[in-house]
């Protein structure tokens, strides 16, 4: 026992080092990191929690009407382990798989349960924060409503009971994943496939829980009523969820340790499992996939032609965005996709919304000959710009990604004034593109008339020339350098939530501002471009200029 | 006729948030036709020193130049003029071999003729031909070294600057690199290195620098050392100049 807890100590520990990492180079702790999260913290998730209350509140008070509370806290409980399954599914390989500490521990004298035992429960710590999140919202919505006794206990073991079960599926899952398929073994290849599955699920998730918020109590209620198939398989699938919830509603106790004793097999299944299928996986993990075919001498002989130390290091650059399964989730895909994703949902928003028709009626609405529709398209460009390079974060990660082999840039023979103009390229690379993708169709939807079209494309450069080299600026004055684990320095990165949330505050800043104050095209062109262009260019000199004499002192 | 290659000056090092000296005021030189083999205890100060060389570092106090140029007023030049094999190899691990290597001739501007007869030769060398088409990450630790080693000399560099080189390499590889740091010092330039081998430096450097706690305890030819202790092996003289010192 006191090895287990050593050891979740130790897990629990390097876990929250390497999320938390350390931001600068100065020894002293991340200070700026906790600032910039406790703030975002502060508005998002309250408000998110807030949200949640707001629409459980009339749901239960209805369902309490007619007798039925138990099936909407079912519907409460199923949709919150819901929400823990897909988070522990992307946070459970990293504290069962990437973290290297296995490795090491295999030699040593411990049983394999206890290193899996206190594996879980450095997971379950993390999903009962989530759960905090979401689940003590709705509880706040149900306290008003009950008058049975024992609402506290029952309280507390259903929010110390939901998350196992998810988190027993989705390790599991994992495991078997690892265990069964070879790719898996390889973590490039595991962290891509969960990285997008992740996203896709996400994505078809928030929208239906959009819907779920516009659509009013009633039609929950009528819906859930007819008993449709999706909440009997959640009910199935989530199994200890009804139970809890007829507890809850005012069952009593019977139901609360039928609760309890499913939760508790369903750990006892998870550590026979585990002790089948965790170590077949994670022993040959760090296995690469790479079964490159042998060069031969002659090959070499042709293979390398010179380029210039710019073109060379951009292309090294890209290179390591692409391969780097992090990378290529959070600073390229995300910026292709998530416009993409935006625009779509906010057209099936319409879709559902309105009759069918609103977003035709919609477009038909957008005249050009007005000279206010050119200006509003004038300024969502340039929004567009900023808020598409805020999703990249590719330079607000180009020095962090470095970690410790930051080094190297400082023995190479190269200008910092280039390897700087290097890294911020590879920031367009991926900007300039993603703004085309999402340019291409709208032209294709609106026909704006040809000049229209060209101001606007136009407009997205100065935006997004200036978020881009501030990025690189952030990170040059804040890398985090220090990391095991790459998804320290990209996800849990102080400046990419700086950029991120930036990025889109300064979006729709310009957004709303200039959709009021602009009225025809050619003013909203050139007030546009004046207040953008003035601080790209200073944000360009400073990071060219001073960056390269913060490259110096860094270390 | 020997000239300068490399030189330091009363080089001082504390890292940040420390009192003691990293590096404490030392002083060396190497010229051409020479190997200096730099040794110590582990935590003296060998990885800052090299650090600070190759511009890695900057020093508190002190000046260092490398082939007549200031590493810090001539930046440029001076890292040209050396090649710099750091004491870890797990860099670039998602670049293929080849890549690295042509990465690293851009970089230092090595043309395209150059560059693949020499990676061809070196890959040879080093038995390392067939393994330059896969990832550096599926290499073993001897063979990041040796793709390392690669990546440093690839532009014919005067100095060279080697943490550790011979860690991890088979005895064959070591024996290579052994042989190439002679040649290169016959050849008229200068090799730099650290190692904890006592043997190796025995046989094959010019001079010494014994570094303990910061500070250089001795530096000059290893029959000054010895004569000054009585004929001991350099292991024993390591064992008494250490512990007391
Ligand atoms: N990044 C750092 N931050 C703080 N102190 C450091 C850092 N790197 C090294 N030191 C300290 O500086 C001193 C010299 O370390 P250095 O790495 O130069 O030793 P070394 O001679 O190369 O040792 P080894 O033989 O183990 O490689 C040690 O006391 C070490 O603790
Ligand atoms: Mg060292």
């Amino acid at each position: 026992m006191r090895k287990f807890g050593r050891l979740t100590w130790l897990f629990l520990k390097t876990t929250v080092g390497s999320i938390w990492g350390k931001q600068t180079d100065s020894g002293k702790d991340s200070t700026w990191l906790v600032v910039v999260l406790v703030a975002s913290l502060l508005i998002f998730f309250p408000s998110m929690m807030f949200m949640i209350f707001r629409m459980f509140g009339p749901l239960f008070q209805m369902f309490d009407a007619s007798g039925h509370l138990n099936v909407a806290v079912g519907l409460a409980l199923n949709m919150s382990s819901l929400v823990i399954f897909v988070l522990s599914m992307m946070a459970a390989p990293a504290i069962f798989y990437f973290a290297r500490d296995v490795e090491y521990l295999l030699p040593l004298p411990i049983k394999p349960e206890i290193i899996i035992g206190a594996k879980f429960v450095v997971a379950l710590l993390f999903e009962y924060v989530i759960a905090l999140i979401i689940i003590v919202p709705m509880f706040a919505a149900l306290w008003p409503m009950v008058s049975a006794g024992g609402l506290a206990v029952n309280t507390i073991i259903t929010f110390l009971t939901l998350p196992i079960l998810p988190l027993v599926y989705s390790t599991v899952l994992c495991m078997f994943m690892v265990a069964a398929f070879k790719v898996f073994r390889n973590p490039d290849k595991y962290s891509l496939f969960i990285g997008i599955v992740a996203m896709i699920f996400g994505i078809g998730f928030s929208m239906v829980y959009t819907q779920f918020f516009m659509v009013d109590a009633e039609a929950i209620y009528d819906m859930l009523m007819g008993a449709p198939a999706v909440f009997d398989t959640m009910n199935f699938v989530f199994a200890n969820n009804s139970a809890a919830a007829r507890a809850l509603a005012g069952g009593g106790f019977t139901f609360q340790s039928i609760n309890i004793g499913v939760t508790a097999l369903a750990l006892l299944v998870f550590f026979v499992l585990a002790r089948v299928l965790y170590f077949r996986g994670v022993v040959g993990l760090s296995e690469s996939g790479s079964s490159a075919k042998k060069m031969t001498r002659d090959e070499i002989l042709k293979q390398t032609q010179g380029r210039s130390a710019f073109r060379s290091y951009l292309a090294k650059e890209m290179k390591l965005l692409m391969r780097s399964p992090t990378a290529f989730l959070n600073c390229v895909l995300s910026a292709v996709l998530v416009p993409v994703i935006l625009a779509g949902s906010m057209a099936y928003t319409f879709v559902i919304a309105g009759d069918g028709d609103m977003l035709g009626e919609l477009l038909a609405f957008i005249d050009f000959n007005e000279p206010r529709a050119s200006a509003v398209f004038m300024v969502i460009m340039c929004a567009l710009g900023i808020f598409v390079a805020g999703m990249t974060s590719i330079t607000a990660t180009s020095i962090s990604r470095e970690g410790r082999n930051f080094f190297v840039m400082k023995y190479l023979p190269v200008h910092y004034r280039v390897q700087l103009a290097a890294k911020a390229a590879s920031g367009f690379a991926v900007i300039i593109p993603a703004i085309i993708l999402i340019l291409v169709p709208l032209q294709i939807f609106l026909r704006a008339p040809l000049f229209i079209f060209l101001g606007g494309a136009v407009l997205t450069l100065p935006g997004a020339v200036f978020l881009n080299y501030l990025g690189l600026l952030i990170d040059l004055a804040k890398p985090k350098l220090d990391w095991d684990n790459e998804q320290a320095a990209i996800k849990n990165n102080a400046n990419v939530l700086i950029i991120t949330f930036g990025g889109m505050g300064l979006a729709a800043i310009i957004g709303v501002v200039g959709v009021f104050l602009l009225r025809t095209p050619l003013l909203a062109f050139v007030v546009l471009f004046v207040i953008t262009v003035a601080p790209a260019a200073a944000v360009y000199r400073a990071a060219m200029l001073k960056g390269a004499e913060r490259l110096k002192g860094l270390h | 006729m020997n000239i300068n290659m490399l030189s330091l000056i009363n080089v001082s090092k504390t890292y940040g948030g420390n009192k003691i000296k990293a590096v404490d005021s030392i002083a060396l030189e190497v010229q051409s036709r020479q190997i200096l083999g730099f040794i110590g205890p582990n935590g003296a100060g060998k990885t800052t020193t090299m650090k600070m060389i190759t511009g890695v570092l900057s020093p508190d106090e002190g000046r260092i130049s490398i082939n007549g140029h200031d590493i810090s007023a001539a930046p440029l030049p001076a890292k040209q003029s050396f090649g710099y094999v750091p004491d870890s190899p797990d860099m670039f691990l998602r670049l293929k071999g080849i890549e690295y290597l042509s990465f690293m001739a851009d970089m230092y501007q090595v043309d395209a003729g150059t560059r693949n007869e020499k990676i061809a030769q070196m890959a040879e060398t080093f038995e390392m031909t067939g393994a330059l088409g896969a990832r550096i990450q599926s290499y073993s630790h001897g063979m990041r070294q040796k793709i390392i080693i690669m990546g440093a000399l690839m532009h014919n560099p005067a100095v060279w600057i080697l943490d550790e080189p011979l860690t991890g390499l088979d005895p064959r590889s070591s024996f290579q690199l052994k042989e190439m740091m002679r040649q290169h010092a016959q050849a008229g330039n200068c090799v730099f290195f650290s190692t904890h081998m006592l043997e190796v430096a025995e046989k094959l450097c010019d001079k010494i620098a014994l570094i303990n706690k910061g500070k250089i305890i001795f530096f000059g030819e290893l029959e000054e050392l010895k004569a000054r202790h009585n004929q001991l092996s350099l292991e024993d003289i390591f064992m008494e100049v250490t512990a007391n010192a």
